[in-house]
């Protein structure tokens, strides 16, 4: 059967048989999941083992694009990769754009399914839909840009490449899987998971364009959708293209004193200004860089030439900036710069390996842990050390071997976990939610753990998309957090970037609705998608993943944020006094999700969503 | 007359009388953010977010002697 947007295959590799197999993917499925994560989480609930190891071949990893992903949909660059996660123990959303994605697309597949364990380093190799498992000895401990290089050598120069480096081989529990080089499916160690299945690489080429159902009104869409995008940033040049999101969110968060400094004591930062996208503007920027299809081209490559930080490639982003420099009170910009290119080449999520050394360096700061442990001193601020602590984690040697377990089981070691800034074991992004309420919530319940891309309350909270509302009132965020991670499923499942989607293709009302995805997938797909079954396929992916976890063991215990950001009252700036109302906004949240007091999903919201 | 800190940020710093980021303005005591705006010919159809010393701001927000008004447009970023 023809499908449109999806490409309606699905391919298995199973790794312990060195077997391709190809099937189809069911239309009433992909209908319901819509793509992307969606159908991650549909097939690791139809097939993987919750309670498994993660790093154990019984694991399942899976690839998977949305229906818009590669075609010219303003941003349809993303693909997600959906595992058990070997920091959290919990279901992964890490999400990844630039080349890699459509390719994957042009090459046939909507997914790709790993499962066992290859007996040598592998890396497959799909040609325009025909898929085999090749050797990769030879590239293992080559890091993230060697690898690149030589697969398109002994592939096709036009091929894309997605692989691991040092960090995924030596199972460091933040890994990422890496693509076109500089873009990063980076949280929960989805890069080890590959690492434990010998799995280096997958390359794919493909050709021509993701057929669409209704390719007229999907160019009318688009001209629509882009005209409009274009005559805005002409009367309002856009500040993310200007100076990418480090240009866009540092001023904001230190402004509104929620820029979380010194391992979240603090919430304003000193030396934000030598941090920021302005500053990595006028020193390092050398071009944007744009994922397939996307308007906005927020990527920053650079160049530093600072002894001791020399390089050049792609950030930082804004996590990235907040990670490795606010959080270790890092203020050299230069050296933020070269930990990033770091983390890039061996694999590594920036975000984590930043909250980690943080923690870290509190450890070492209150005395629980010494040079004893840590080889020499590990000091607030200290960019050189920064530098070098990504270096020893990435390839597991001397006190990089601790750091490569996340912040949670490092304080956990040394007897204080609550040093670990963490929500399910995953390191907490850039914003304090101390200074915004609805971000803490949405921390506590993102399926994933610590993420804010899961429904980014910063938008309605700080920026003004679609509207400001009050960020320290906590009443009343739970009805919008759940909305807005329904909402952000979608946006997830169809292959699209929350940057572009949240501000073009929603309904600008705090409840957000889905109004132009739902356009764009159904000339895209033709499945005739009202607005209510969008929304519920988006409720359906949320409550999935919530069994996912339930299975696994969480439960409302799990829903947690660290002490010091529910009892510490933050000490400086604008939000000075504040703590997050978690339990209050947890009741609320429950009740509006249609789960139990100890937050497990209905029956009946289960036979609603046809879960059951 | 009372002076504030103003910071502009993004394309808008075009508002700016001097030209700059940052810098400070002479305004009546008590003066609001829209009088703010108002002497500094930023056009009232401009989409803003403005924040008073940290805090969310509206037009009728009054200010004090050595406020930081931080204005700047909503942006897509994360």
């Amino acid at each position: 059967m023809n499908m449109y947007g999806w490409r309606g295959r699905v391919l298995r590799v199973d790794l312990t048989r060195s077997e391709c197999k190809e099937e189809n993917l069911d239309p009433q499925v992909a209908k319901d999941y819509i793509g992307g994560r969606g159908l991650g989480i549909y097939y690791l609930n139809k097939e993987a083992n919750p309670r498994c190891d993660p790093l154990s071949p019984e694991n399942m990893m899976i690839m998977a694009a949305g229906p818009l992903t590669g075609t010219s949909a303003p941003t349809a660059a993303r693909y997600m990769v959906m595992t058990k996660g070997p920091l959290t123990g919990a279901v992964t959303c890490s999400n990844s754009g630039g080349h890699f994605p459509r390719e994957l697309k042009r090459a046939g597949f909507d997914a790709l399914i790993f499962t066992g364990r290859a007996s040598q380093p592998v890396y497959l190799w799909i040609d325009k839909g025909r898929a085999e498992l090749r050797p990769a000895g030879h590239l293992w401990g080559k890091n993230v840009p060697e690898t690149t290089d030589a697969l398109l050598g002994e592939t096709d120069a036009k091929a894309r490449v997605a692989c691991i480096g040092p960090a995924g081989e030596k199972l460091v529990l933040f890994a990422a899987i890496m693509n076109d080089k500089y873009r990063a499916a980076g949280r929960s160690g989805v890069g080890a998971v590959m690492g434990s299945k010998n799995l280096k690489a997958v390359v794919v080429l493909g050709e021509g364009a993701v057929p669409l159902a209704d390719k007229e009104r999907f160019n009318e869409i688009q001209d629509r959708v882009l005209t409009k995008f274009k005559n805005a940033a002409k009367a309002a040049p856009s500040a993310l293209s200007q100076h990418g999101t480090i240009g866009v969110m540092t001023p904001l968060t230190q402004k509104h004193g929620i820029f979380p400094t010194q391992n979240f004591l603090l919430g304003t930062f000193t030396g934000w200004e030598a941090i920021s996208g302005q500053t990595l503007t006028q020193k390092y920027l050398q071009k944007t860089v744009a994922c397939w299809a996307c308007p906005v081209a927020c990527g920053r490559f650079t160049k530093v030439e600072e002894p001791g930080f020399e390089g050049e490639g792609e950030g930082p982003e804004y996590e990235t900036g907040f990670a490795l420099g606010a959080l270790c009170m890092v203020d050299n910009l230069a050296a933020i710069t070269k930990a990033n290119y770091l983390c890039n080449d061996l694999g590594l999520d920036t975000m984590t390996m930043g909250a980690t050394i943080a923690c870290a360096m509190e450890l070492f700061d209150l005395g629980y842990i010494t040079e004893k442990e840590t080889g020499g001193p590990i000091k607030w601020g200290d960019a050189r050390k920064l530098v070098e602590l990504v270096k020893l984690t990435g390839y597991r040697e001397g006190f990089g071997n601790e750091l490569a377990e996340g912040s949670y089981r490092l304080g956990e070691r040394y007897g204080h976990p609550e040093l670990a800034m963490v929500s399910k074991r995953l390191e907490l992004p850039g914003y304090d939610p101390r200074g915004l309420q609805g971000t803490g919530l949405n921390y506590a319940t993102s399926p994933i753990g610590g993420s804010h891309c899961r429904a980014h309350m910063a938008y309605c909270e700080m920026v003004g998309i679609p509207k400001l509302i009050d960020p320290h009132e906590w009443k009343g965020k739970a009805r919008i957090v759940k909305v807005w991670q329904d909402v952000f499923s979608i946006i997830d499942s169809a292959g699209l970037c929350i940057f572009f989607a949240a501000r073009n293709l929603l309904r600008p009302e705090l409840e957000i609705l889905p109004d132009g995805i739902l356009e764009y997938l159904n000339a895209a797909t033709g499945a005739n998608y009202t607005l209510d079954e969008l929304v519920k396929a988006g409720e359906r992916t949320l409550n999935a993943e919530r069994m996912f976890l339930v299975r696994a063991g969480f439960n409302r215990k799990d829903d947690s944020l660290p002490h010091r950001l529910t009892h510490e009252p933050l000490l400086d700036g604008p939000a000075q006094g504040k703590v997050v109302h978690l339990e209050e906004m947890l009741e609320e949240y429950y009740r509006e999700r249609g789960w139990s007091p100890e937050g497990i999903p209905t029956q009946s919201k289960l036979e609603e969503l046809g879960l059951t | 007359m009372m002076w504030v800190d103003v910071r502009l940020f993004g394309y808008i710093v075009k508002y700016s009388p001097a030209g700059k980021e940052t810098f400070r303005l002479e305004l009546d005591p008590e003066a609001t953010i829209d009088e703010l705006l108002a002497k500094i010919h930023f056009p009232p159809e401009v989409e803003r977010v403005v924040l008073a010393n940290g805090r969310q701001a509206n037009s009728f927000t009054r200010l004090a002697e050595g406020d930081e008004v931080f204005i700047f447009v909503p942006a897509d970023g994360g």
